[in-house]
Formats: structure tokens, sequence, C-alpha cells
């Protein structure tokens, strides 16, 4: 029975299935003489000393294309390997690299910042959103108080006396202002470095004593601060006028965890959450956020609690860089 | 040349906006990743034979790491390979003829 298929370049051949003829074993079946044949299947086309598999999907040709040629060529893949390795290697100058670009991006940077607060301003309110922060901060003030006399009360007056007498020490800030912040992965850029005595691993707080984070940067006039609500984030945490503590996870998007809280102390909605001075990192009693939600789970030894932090990235323009801190055990906040 | 300064000056200038200005005007911190978006549109347009957009996304990605603090790379390699992807499935699989590649 004979049967004509369409070859590649359009033309027709004759062929002579069924009979399964072995691919090595082409015959030339046109009238022309050429070197073209289709016989049984699977089969092959033959044509200027090429193979080419008949009858695959366009997919299927490509990938066998690839094949034939390769994934990449030896010189893609060098020029890739390259620049992979380039990547990586500026990983450690990566000091110099990024303040040399925030050094550079500054000037730009300032007049953007300013210009797009201007223009929240005009379109946000205004004065009314002004007052709006002022009252918030003075509500973070009072907040600050009614915590610290919480402690007050739950201890005698004399050891109070001398704790102040003894532990309380003086801290030596510096302020300055927020020139750039990274919303997505929880770090700000401010405008102050080595020169004004900011170092890597000072803590920051926001106005109201809120802890906001800590220095991860310093450059010569700027500095990286990581938020404590950043992914990498642990703060040692407890419960504002309890004994109850646990570590305070960032979860990114400006998201706090209050974790490792035994089963057995008490969580309630709308508790405060504060530093303790188990970290080393914060002095004791700074604000953290508020309990919005309690997460526990049976067969958890802890419990767990999302916890909305009281700062606010898109409202934080000044911070304070705690840079004289003394041993993290003597350190209270309170007054 | 001039076309590849001019993308990298975009690219350099959108990195910033995101840091400074887009912060104040987007509620919420929901601004749009003008760097992302404008490797995905010049992957999308570009010629086949070219590969300004991979160069794009190399340069692009490193101005986010450097921003970022994070590893150095992560974004760049991330974004290179998002870049390349996108030109592989639509050389391969996807036809839209109305659109003029430049």
């Amino acid at each position: 029975m004979l049967q004509n298929f369409e070859s590649r370049d359009g033309d027709y051949t004759e062929v002579v299935p069924p009979v399964p003829i072995p691919n090595t074993e082409v015959k030339c079946l046109k009238a022309d003489g050429s070197r073209k044949a289709r016989v049984g299947s699977p089969h092959l086309c033959i044509q200027s000393l090429s193979l080419w598999p008949v009858g695959l999907a366009r997919g299927d040709a490509y990938l066998y294309n690839m094949g034939m040629r390769g994934l990449v060529s030896k010189r893609k893949f060098a020029i890739g390997t390259v620049v992979v390795l380039f990547l990586l290697s500026l990983n450690l100058i990566s000091s110099q690299v990024r303040e040399f670009v925030t050094s550079v991006s500054s000037p730009l940077q300032v007049s953007l910042w300013q210009a797009g607060k201007n223009i929240s301003t005009f379109f946000g309110g205004g004065s009314l959103r002004t007052e709006n922060e002022v009252l918030r901060q003075e509500n973070f003030s009072l907040m600050q108080k009614v915590i610290s006399l919480q402690d007050v009360e739950s201890e005698n007056e004399e050891l109070r006396r001398m704790l102040e007498l003894g532990l309380v020490e003086e801290f030596r800030m510096v302020m300055a202002e927020v020139i750039g912040k990274n919303l997505g992965e929880d770090v700000i850029t401010i405008r102050g470095g080595q020169n004004q005595g900011i170092q890597k691993g000072m803590p920051v707080i926001a106005s109201g004593t809120i802890a906001v984070g800590k220095v991860v940067e310093s450059f010569s006039d700027h500095a990286r601060v990581q938020l404590i609500s950043a992914d990498a984030g642990r703060t040692d945490a407890q419960i504002a006028g309890t004994e109850t503590t646990g570590v305070v996870r960032g979860e990114g998007g400006q998201k706090l965890m209050l974790d490792l809280v035994p089963q057995e102390d008490e969580l309630g909605m709308g508790d405060i959450v504060v530093t303790s001075n188990l970290g080393g990192v914060f002095p004791k009693n700074l604000l953290i956020g508020e309990i919005t939600e309690i997460l526990k789970a049976g067969a958890d030894p802890f419990q767990k609690a999302n916890v909305k932090p009281f700062f606010s990235l898109k409202s934080l323009e000044t911070v304070f860089v705690i840079t004289s801190l003394a041993s993290p055990d003597l350190l209270d906040l309170r007054p | 040349m001039k076309q590849a300064i001019t993308v990298f000056l975009a690219l350099y200038v959108f990195a910033i906006l995101q840091m400074s200005f887009f912060v104040h005007v987007f509620p919420n911190g929901l601004a749009p990743n003008l760097i992302i978006l404008s490797v995905v549109l010049l992957s999308i347009f570009e010629r086949r034979d070219s590969y300004a957009s991979f160069a794009a996304a190399l340069f692009g990605g490193l101005l986010l790491d450097v921003f970022s603090g994070g590893i150095i790379g992560f974004w760049s390699l991330g974004l290179g390979s998002a870049s390349l992807l996108i030109k592989l499935v639509l050389e391969d699989y996807v036809r839209i003829p109305i659109l003029k590649k430049f």
C-alpha cells in the first residue's frame, strides 16, 4: 500500500510502509535520485548529510536542537560564571560598595524624600496629620509612664530607690534623620554615621522610647538600621508589669511575633510588650508593641502571639541612636 | 550604548524613587517595584538576539541588593534568571504579533 507524506520542504515523497526498514537501510525513492526518503516509523529525513527526527512537535524539536548545540555555549557559560563570581565577590567589600552608592545617591535621595513628604502632607491632611502624630507620641509617652508605674507598684520602695541610685544610667543619644526606607526588607537609612559616633550594633529608638531596631552598618555619614520587625530580627521581651518573658521575632513587613512564652504564663489581648535586658541590645522597658492575637497550640510547650509594633515605618522620620550603652543588665528606662 | 546608559540611569532613579519618594506617596508600603517592572517589560519587548534586559536585570538587581542590605547577588541573579526565563518562554512558546520588538 502506497502512501504520500509531506516532507519538511513541502514536496511529496513516496514511501513504502508498513514493512519497517532499519534506519540504516534508508532507501532513496525519489525520482530525481536525491538523498531523501522516509521509511517506516520512527523515520528520519536525511538531507545534506544531517539527521533530523521527523514528526516531532515544535517543543521537542527545540529541545533536540538545544541538545545538539548544548544548552548554553561555552562562551555564555564562561560569561555567566564570571558574572556570578563578580556579584558574589562584591559581598567581600559590601560595606564599601554600599557606602559609595549611598554617598553618591544621598543628595538625590534627600531631595526626593523631601518632595515625597511635601506631596504626602499636601494630599494627606497636612496639619491634621501632624496633630495626629503629636497625639500618638503623647500617647506612647503616657503608656511608658503607666508601665513604669506598674513596675513601681510591684517592688519595694527601698529596693527601687537602691536600683535608681545604683543601676539607672544616663544614655547618650544621637538624633538622626531617616533618609531612606526599604519597606520590603524593614531596613532604614539614617543620616548619621561613624562621624557622629554611631557604630554597628547600637540600639535605635523612636521618640516615646519605642524600640525601633539596631544599626547593622555604619558608614562615615550614614548608617543602615535593621528594624526589629525585619525577618532576622530577634529581641528579648517581656510583658509589661509581669514576669512573663519571651522572644519577639520579626516576620518582615512590619509584623512581629512574640514566641517562646511558656504555656503556663497568661497572655492577654492588648498586653503591652516591652524589651527585657536579656538580649544585650536594648535597655529594659522600651516599648515594642501590643498583643493583637494569641496563638496557643496544645502540643506546643510554648505559646505565641501576634504583636502590632508601636512604631510606624511610614511615619518614622527621626530616630535616636543610643551611643553610650553600659552593661545591659545595668540599664533600665524607668524614671 | 546611549540606550544602555539611559536604561541604567532610569533603573538607578527608580531605585532611589522607591527608597524615598514612593514611601510617602503610596500608602501602607504598597509601592510598585519599578525595577522588577522594567526588567519584565524589557524582557518581553526587546529583540530576540538582544541581551539588554539581562544586563538591566543584573544592574537593577545589584541596586536592589545594595539598597536592601541583604546578600549582594540575591536580587541580581534572581532578576537575571527571571529575565532569561521570560525570553525563553516568549521566544519558543508565545507569539504576540502585534507587539513591535525594539
